[in-house]
């Protein structure tokens, strides 16, 4: 039932996360969205018994494209200057 | 009033989503079985290993792997390609000067976070994680010395030559598994060990461990050419 509850949860977030993200003009606050969802994402295949990936999704999703594509916005806002 | 009308019909989406994924994991087609239980079964007295996943991305589909170790070098390539290199001269302009939290935070995270992601790469065979999971976190890791404001300089054609040595010894591995067993990727070393200890599983751990250095080297670059360069 907790599985359940915690499910449920993530998923209304990680949606009302992506509705947040189309909504929003900061263009950073979308990226951190993003970094976000793969945050609950990696917490709802860590309840699905699947740590592996669980693990390249915490590391890739939240950390990684995150940094990347704000890395990406700085350098296309530097350029434009 | 638009955006709660919204907000309700994709958290209905959502949870009939989520009911209907459940209902599929209970009742599994007969492919899945079949092949799920064939790992499952054969696992332990083909490789001697705990962990099946391992098993199933180094030995029994191999060739995945391989893609998978290509499609990254692809990207990696793009990106390369795309991002004109200024050299190290202009290097962290792109980022503020850290704070005093950040600062302090990296000196006492770093080497844990270096720390855990050899202990999942080299525990690879035994626990959940491998050469992907534990690249990726010290790649990701490697982030927070770009954070912190480090100005060091990296030799990048040492990082190059280390890479493309593992990936050499990988498909080496590979071709020496056709040459004594007729197969790509055999197992041809027969001890295989005792059940659960860090030396088994015949060549596994070895392949694993040559995948962790080439997505590390990877991630890090790629980071390395975003926002250093």
């Amino acid at each position: 039932m907790l599985e359940i509850t915690i499910t449920l949860l993530l998923t209304i977030l990680s949606i009302t996360m992506l509705i947040y993200i189309f909504l929003t003009k900061d263009i950073i606050t979308a990226a951190i969205g993003t970094a976000l969802i793969s945050l609950f994402a990696s917490i709802l295949f860590l309840i699905m018994k699947a740590p592996d990936v669980a693990m390249t999704e915490a590391a890739i999703g939240a950390a990684l494209s995150g940094a990347i594509i704000i890395g990406v916005i700085i350098r296309i806002k530097k350029e434009h200057r | 009033m638009k955006k709660i009308l919204i907000l309700m019909i994709f958290s209905f989406l959502a949870v009939s989503l989520m009911l209907f994924f459940m209902q599929i994991n209970s009742s599994k087609s007969s492919m899945q079985s079949i092949s799920g239980d064939y790992y499952l079964t054969s696992n332990a007295k083909d490789f001697n290993i705990p962990n099946v996943v391992t098993s199933i991305v180094t030995q029994y589909r191999g060739y995945d792997t391989i893609g998978e170790i290509t499609i990254l070098f692809l990207s990696i390539i793009g990106v390369f390609m795309l991002i004109k290199t200024t050299g190290f001269s202009e290097i962290s302009k792109l980022l503020q000067e850290p704070g005093t939290i950040v600062h302090t935070a990296t000196v006492i995270l770093f080497p844990i976070i270096m720390l855990f992601g050899a202990y999942i790469i080299i525990n690879g065979h035994l626990s959940p994680g491998g050469g992907f999971q534990g690249g990726a976190i010290i790649g990701s890791g490697m982030l927070l010395l770009f954070l912190a404001g480090d100005k060091k300089e990296l030799n990048r054609t040492a990082t190059h030559i280390v890479e493309s040595i593992s990936v050499s010894i990988i498909l080496l591995i590979g071709l020496l598994g056709i040459y004594y067993l007729n197969a790509f990727f055999a197992n041809f070393l027969y001890s295989l060990g005792t059940f659960g200890s860090i030396i088994s599983g015949g060549i596994i751990p070895i392949i694993y461990i040559l995948i962790g250095v080439k997505v590390t080297v990877e991630f890090f670059h790629l980071s390395e050419y975003l926002l250093r360069s």
